[in-house]
C-alpha cells in the first residue's frame, strides 16, 4: 500500500513539471499532498505511533484545503489562466526532470530508504519548477512542492518530532497567506503576473 | 607478407559478396556513360579502387598499408570526378580530396608515431607485442586513430565529404565507396584500438561512444531533411557509421572494465552490423542508380510512381529499405537487437555510476535514431516508388537493363539470408572475438521466427486463394479524393511535408529554416543546410585564408630571394636536428 | 502436452480479441449513456467485410497487395510468442525485442500502404505515425532496459515468472508500468494520441493511413491493429502485474490463471474507456510532451532502482 502511494506521488510530481495551465497545478498539488496525507495515516498506522496522526489531519487540513483555496482565490482576481511563454518549454521540462534526477542520484550515492529517495525528487522537481516558468503562481507552487518533499524527508527518518513538523507547516500556511497577498499586489501593480517585469523596479 | 587472420578474411570476404554484384550492376549501368565518357578508364579505375581497399585489409605491416590506403584515395578520387563536365562534382571531388588526405596525414602520423615508440610496423610483432609504451604516448596514438579513421569513415565533426562525393560520383561507384571503403576505416581502428593496444582507458571508450552517438544523431536528423536520394543514403551511411563506433566504444568501455564476454558480444555486434550495412546500403545506391538511370533525376520531388514503370527493381529497392529499417527478418533487424542488446546487458553489468548513466543515454539517443532511420527509409522508398508521378520525367521511364537487375537481385537475396540464418553467423564472429570458437552468442531464434513467419504467410495466402468468392472481383478506380476528382500531382504529399513535423522540433540541426513571402500569392520555401559544415568548415577556410594572406607578402618574386629562404631553411633544420634528435 | 496449451493460449488471445473490442464500445457506449451494438458486433463486421469485393486505386502498387497480409502474419506471429495465462519458461521463443520488432513490422507496411494511394491523407496519417513512433522509441528502450535490469533476462517468459516472484509492489514497477502504459496509448493510436472512431482529418492517424483499403484488406487490417493493442496488452499485464499466473498442467490451475487474465485485462479496458471518453484528443504537437513525460517517468524508474 505504501509503495503505491509513493509512486502516485512521484507520478503527480513529474507529470506537474509540465503542467501549463494553474488550475491543472494547483490539482495536482492538492493531490500530492492527499497523497502524503494518506501516506503518514498508512505510517502511522504501521507504527503506531501518535506522531504521524497528527501530521495527517495537519497536512490534510492546511496542504489538501487551505492552500489549494487561497491559491484558487488569487487566481480568481488575477483572472490568471495558462502559461504561453516559458523557459524551459512542454517537453523540454520533462525531459530536464528527467535527467536532473538521473544526474543526482549519481552524485548523491546510494541511500536505502525509498522515502528518502523520492524525497529528493520532490525537491529537485520544485526546484526546476521555480527554475524554468515566469508566472509567480508556478514559481509558489515550485516552491510548495519542495516543501513537500521536506516532509517526505521527515517521514522517512527514524524518530518523529513534532515541533519540527508543526513548524513547517504553519511556516507554510503563513507563505501561503503572504504569496496570495503578493499575487494580488503584484497584478495590481503590473497588471500582468509575468515576473519579467519585475526587473522594471531596479530603476 | 599478409594478414590472414579472421579479421582481415571477415572483411575480405565483406569485399567480394559487395563487389561482385557491384560489377555485375555496372555492366548496365555504364552504358549511359557511353557517349561522353571513356568506359576503359573508368573500369580500370574501378579495379584500382577494389585491389587496393583489399590490399589495405591483408596489408602485415604500416608502410604497405599506408601505400594501399593512398592508392584508395587516389583511386576513388578519380571515380568521384568521373562525371567531369558538370562542375560542381569537380568541386565535391576537390573537397573530397582534401579531407580523404588529411586522414590519410592522421593514419600515417599514428603509424610514424607507433614505430617510434615500439620500434616496428609490422603488425604481427605489434600484435604479439610486449609493447612497453606509457600511457601518454598509447592515448596520442589511439586519439590519432579515431580521428584518422574516423575521418573516413565519415564521423562528425569530419564527415562534411561525404554527403557531397556520393551524390557526385556514379552510382555504382558510390556503392562501392559507401557500402566498403567506409569499412576499411572500421578495419583499421579495430586493428589498431582491440588488436594492437592491450590496454585502453575507459575514458577513451567513453570518447569513442560519444562521438559515435553524436554522429548517429546528426546524421539521422539530416538525412530526413534531403530531398535528393543519394544525399539521403549518403547520410544515412553516416549514421550507421556512427553506430558502429558507439558500439565499438561500448566494447572499449567493457573491456578495460574486465567484462571481457560482453565487451566480446559488443564486438561482434559492431562487426555484424559492418557487413549488414555494406549489403544493404550497396543495394540502396545501386536502386538509386537504377531511378537515376530510368528517370534521369534523383530530387524526389520529381519523381514518384515508379514502381508501376520498373517492377523488379523497386522490389528489389522494397528490400533493401526494409532491411535497413530493422523489419524482421532482414539482416538489419537481426543487427540492431543485437546492438540494442548489448547496450543493455552493459548497463547492469557496469557498476561504476557514471558510466552506466553515459551508457544509458547513448542507448536512448540511439534508440531514437533507430526511429528516424525508419522514418527517412519509408520516405525515400515511399516518395520515389509509390504514389503518382511528380514531374515528366518520372513519367517517361526507361526500362532498366537485366544486368542492373541481376546485381540488386543478388544483393536482396543476401540481405534475406544473412537476416534468416544470423545466428550462425553471429556465433562465427563471436567465437573469434571471444577466443572460444566453440561459443555461442544468440539462440536460434531468429531463424524460428522466419520460420514461423513464413509458414503464416504462405497458410494465409493458401487460405485466402480458397476462400475467395468467385463472382466478387477487385475493381479498379481513382484514388478519392473528397469529391474532388481534378488529381494533380502536386496534391499528394511532398518530400518536404513528409518530414515536416520532425524538422519542427528537431530542424536546428539540419538548418531548417522556412520562410513565407506574400506578393498576391504565397511563396512558402524551406532550405536546409549542413550546420557543421556552415558554421565550422567556413570559420577554418576563413583563418587559413587569413593566414594565408598574410605570408604572402613574403613573396618578392625575385629567384634570389626564394633561393635564400631555401639555404637558410635548409641551415636551421640541420641545426634542430644536430641539437635535439 | 505443455506445447498444446502454448498453442491453445494463443489462440484464445487471437479469438478473443473482437470480443475485447465489443466490450470496448461497449463500456464507452454505457458511460456516454446510449445503447451501444451487441457485443460481438466486431466478429459481424469481420464476416461482413470478407464478403465484400476491394477496390484498389489506380495509383496502388504491390504494397497495397501484400501489405494486408504480412502485417496480419506478423501480428499472429507476434500472438503466438507471449505468455497469455500459461507459462512455463518456453525455450524456444520470447525475445522482447524481436516481438517488439516483429510489431514494427506492422507499422513500416501500414506506413507503406499510407503513401501508396497518392492521396494527402495516406501521406499525412503515414507522417504523423513516423513522427509518433519515432519519439515514442526511447521510451521502448527505456522499459526493456528496466525490466532486463530487474529479472537480468530479455526473455518474456523469464521475466513473467522472476516478477511473479518478487514480493509486492515496487514503486519503481509501478511507475515503469505508467510509462509504459502511455506508450501503449501512442504506439495504438488510442485517446489521448489518436482517435479511432472517426475518419476526420483532425483526429486521424491510423485510420488515414488505411483509409483507401476496403473488403478483405481492410478486414485483414483492422484485426491486425486489434490484435497488436492485444498483444500490448498482454505484454504489459504479464510484465507488471504477473499475479495468478501458473505453470502447472494441470486442468483447475489453468482455468483460474485464464480467470485471472480476463478480469484483469477488463480491467485495463475501463481504464481505456474512461480515458476515452473523459478526455480530447491532443494536438499533434503536444504528443511529444505526453512522450517525454513517459521517458522522465522510466528514467526515473530505472535511476531509483539502480542507481
Amino acid at each position: 500500500m505504501i509503495e503505491i502511494l509513493i509512486s502516485v506521488i512521484l507520478i503527480s510530481a513529474i507529470a506537474m513539471s509540465g503542467f501549463r495551465r494553474a488550475r491543472m497545478l494547483n490539482r495536482g498539488f492538492a493531490l500530492q499532498s492527499l497523497t502524503i496525507a494518506l501516506l503518514c495515516l498508512a505510517k502511522g498506522y504501521q507504527t503506531g505511533e501518535y506522531h504521524y496522526y497528527i501530521l495527517f489531519l495537519l497536512t490534510l487540513i492546511t496542504k489538501v484545503v487551505i492552500i489549494p483555496l487561497i491559491i484558487s482565490r488569487s487566481m480568481v482576481h488575477s483572472k490568471l489562466e495558462r502559461e504561453t511563454d516559458m523557459i524551459l518549454s512542454g517537453s523540454w521540462s520533462y525531459i530536464v526532470t528527467g535527467i536532473a534526477v538521473a544526474l543526482s542520484f549519481i552524485f548523491l550515492g546510494n541511500f536505502s530508504d525509498y522515502l528518502f529517495r523520492v524525497g529528493c525528487i520532490l525537491i529537485i522537481t520544485g526546484a526546476i519548477l521555480m527554475m524554468g516558468r515566469k508566472k509567480a503562481i508556478t514559481q509558489m507552487i515550485g516552491l510548495l512542492t519542495m516543501e513537500n518533499g521536506v516532509v517526505l524527508f521527515e517521514i522517512s527518518m527514524v524518530k518523529m518530532g513534532s515541533i519540527i513538523e508543526f513548524g513547517i507547516v504553519f511556516e507554510m500556511l503563513i507563505l501561503a497567506m503572504i504569496m496570495g497577498i503578493m499575487i494580488f499586489n503584484i497584478n495590481k501593480t503590473f497588471d500582468t503576473l509575468n515576473t519579467d517585469y519585475l526587473s522594471n523596479l531596479k530603476e | 607478407m599478409y594478414m590472414h587472420d579472421f579479421l582481415s578474411v571477415f572483411f575480405i570476404v565483406l569485399i567480394v559478396i559487395t563487389a561482385l554484384p557491384n560489377v555485375i550492376y555496372s555492366f548496365g549501368y555504364l552504358e549511359e556513360y557511353r557517349k561522353d565518357y571513356s568506359l576503359k578508364y573508368l573500369w580500370g579505375m574501378m579495379a584500382l579502387f577494389i585491389l587496393s581497399m583489399a590490399g589495405v585489409v591483408i596489408s602485415a605491416d604500416g608502410v604497405s598499408f599506408m601505400i594501399f590506403w593512398e592508392l584508395m584515395s587516389v583511386s576513388s578520387f578519380f571515380l568521384v570526378i568521373f562525371e567531369h563536365k558538370k562542375g560542381e562534382n569537380i568541386k565535391s571531388g576537390i573537397m573530397y580530396f582534401i579531407m580523404t588526405h588529411i586522414s590519410g596525414l592522421l593514419v600515417m602520423t599514428m603509424f610514424i608515431l607507433t614505430a617510434k615508440f615500439t620500434g616496428t610496423y609490422d603488425f604481427n610483432v605489434l600484435t604479439a607485442g610486449a609493447a612497453n609504451i606509457t600511457d601518454q604516448q598509447r592515448l596520442a596514438i589511439l586519439i590519432l586513430a579515431l580521428a584518422g579513421f574516423g575521418s573516413k569513415a565519415g564521423l562528425v565533426p569530419l564527415h562534411a565529404w561525404l554527403p557531397k562525393a556520393h551524390p557526385a560520383a556514379p552510382s555504382n561507384v558510390s556503392a562501392m565507396m559507401s557500402g566498403i571503403m567506409l569499412k576499411i576505416a572500421i578495419y583499421g581502428f579495430i586493428r589498431v584500438a582491440f588488436i594492437f593496444a592491450k590496454d585502453v582507458s575507459v575514458y577513451f571508450g567513453v570518447a569513442v561512444m560519444l562521438v559515435g552517438t553524436i554522429t548517429a544523431i546528426y546524421a539521422v536528423i539530416n538525412s530526413l531533411a534531403q530531398n535528393d536520394i543519394k544525399k539521403l543514403l549518403a547520410y544515412s551511411s553516416s549514421e550507421n557509421i556512427g553506430m558502429i563506433f558507439a558500439v565499438l566504444g561500448l566494447a572499449l568501455i567493457l573491456r578495460s572494465l574486465g567484462l571481457r564476454s560482453l565487451s566480446a558480444l559488443a564486438l561482434a555486434a559492431a562487426m555484424f552490423h559492418v557487413l549488414n550495412h555494406g549489403i544493404f546500403k550497396s543495394l540502396l545506391f545501386m536502386s538509386a542508380g537504377s531511378v537515376l538511370f530510368a528517370a534521369a533525376s534523383k530530387n524526389m520531388n520529381e519523381l514518384g510512381g515508379l514502381y508501376r514503370k520498373m517492377k523488379f527493381a523497386s522490389t528489389c529497392a522494397l528490400v533493401g529499405t526494409a532491411a535497413i529499417a530493422a523489419v524482421p527478418p532482414l539482416n538489419g533487424f537481426a543487427g540492431e537487437i543485437l546492438i540494442y542488446g548489448s547496450f543493455i546487458q552493459a548497463l547492469s553489468a557496469v557498476r561504476i555510476p557514471w558510466i552506466a548513466m553515459t551508457i544509458l543515454f547513448c542507448g536512448i539517443i540511439l534508440a531514437l535514431t533507430g526511429g528516424g532511420v525508419v522514418w527517412a527509409s519509408v520516405k525515400s522508398f515511399g516518395m520515389t516508388y509509390l504514389g503518382e508521378p511528380r514531374s515528366r520525367k518520372a513519367e517517361e521511364v526507361h526500362e532498366v537493363p537485366a544486368a542492373m537487375k541481376a546485381g540488386m537481385a543478388v544483393l536482396a537475396g543476401f540481405a534475406v539470408l544473412f537476416g534468416v540464418f544470423s545466428p550462425f553467423i553471429i556465433n562465427l564472429i563471436y567465437g573469434w572475438t571471444s577466443g572460444d570458437p566453440a561459443a555461442s552468442a544468440v539462440g536460434y531464434e531468429v531463424t524460428i521466427v522466419s520460420a514461423v513467419l513464413l509458414l503464416a504467410v504462405s497458410a494465409l495466402y493458401l487460405a485466402g486463394k480458397m476462400l475467395s468468392k468467385k463472382g466478387v472481383a477487385d475493381e479498379v478506380r481513382g484514388t478519392w479524393a473528397c469529391g474532388f476528382n481534378d488529381f494533380k500531382p502536386y496534391m499528394e504529399y511532398s518530400p518536404d511535408g513528409f518530414v515536416q513535423p520532425g524538422m519542427r522540433i528537431f530542424g536546428n540541426a539540419a538548418g531548417y529554416r522556412k520562410e513565407v513571402k506574400v506578393d498576391g500569392a504565397v511563396h512558402t520555401r524551406a532550405r536546409i543546410k549542413d550546420v557543421i559544415e556552415a558554421n565550422v568548415y567556413l570559420r577554418v577556410i576563413k583563418a587559413v585564408d587569413y593566414l594565408a594572406a598574410r605570408i604572402i607578402k613574403i613573396h618578392y618574386g625575385k629567384i634570389q630571394i626564394y633561393v635564400s629562404y631555401i639555404f637558410v631553411s635548409l641551415i636551421v633544420s640541420l641545426i634542430l636536428v644536430l641539437r635535439f634528435v | 502436452m505443455k506445447y498444446v496449451i502454448y498453442i491453445i493460449q494463443s489462440l484464445m488471445l487471437l479469438l478473443l480479441t473482437p470480443l475485447f473490442m465489443g466490450i470496448i464500445k461497449n463500456l464507452k457506449a454505457s458511460i456516454r449513456g446510449y445503447e451501444a451494438c451487441p457485443v460481438l458486433q466486431p466478429y459481424y463486421n469481420i464476416a461482413k467485410l470478407f464478403e465484400k469485393g476491394r477496390v484498389l486505386s489506380k495509383s496502388s502498387s504491390i504494397i497495397t497487395l501484400i501489405a494486408p497480409t504480412l502485417c496480419l502474419c506478423a501480428c499472429v506471429t507476434a500472438a503466438f510468442m507471449v505468455p497469455v495465462f500459461f507459462n512455463d519458461g518456453n525455450p524456444f521463443v520470447g525475445n522482447l525485442f524481436i516481438i517488439i520488432f516483429l510489431l514494427g513490422i506492422v507499422k513500416f507496411f501500414i506506413t507503406l500502404t499510407g503513401l501508396d494511394s497518392a492521396s494527402a491523407f495516406g501521406g499525412m496519417g503515414s507522417s504523423r505515425e513516423l513522427f509518433i513512433s519515432m519519439i515514442a522509441e526511447p521510451v521502448m528502450f527505456l522499459t526493456v532496459a528496466f525490466l532486463y535490469m530487474e529479472t537480468k533476462s530479455l526473455n518474456i517468459f523469464a521475466i513473467n515468472t522472476a516478477v511473479a516472484g518478487m514480493a509486492g509492489f515496487d514503486v519503481a514497477n509501478c511507475i515503469a508500468a505508467m510509462g509504459f502504459a502511455v506508450l501503449l496509448v501512442a504506439e495504438n493510436a488510442r485517446m489521448p494520441v489518436d482517435n479511432p472512431e472517426t475518419h476526420l482529418e483532425l483526429t486521424m492517424i491510423h485510420e488515414a493511413m488505411i483509409l483507401d483499403t476496403s473488403g478483405r484488406d481492410l478486414a485483414l487490417m483492422e484485426l491486425s491493429s486489434w490484435i497488436k493493442l492485444m498483444v500490448f496488452v498482454t505484454i504489459f499485464i504479464n510484465c507488471f502485474f504477473p499475479m495468478g499466473m501458473t505453470g502447472a498442467v494441470a486442468f483447475v490451475p489453468v482455468i483460474l490463471s485464464f480467470i485471472a487474465y480476463i478480469l484483469k485485462v477488463l480491467v485495463i479496458l475501463a481504464v481505456i474507456s474512461l480515458v476515452e471518453c473523459s478526455m480530447a484528443k491532443f494536438r499533434l504537437f503536444r504528443v511529444p510532451e505526453l512522450l517525454s513525460a513517459a521517458f522522465s517517468l522510466s528514467l526515473v524508474a530505472i535511476v531509483i532502482n539502480f542507481f
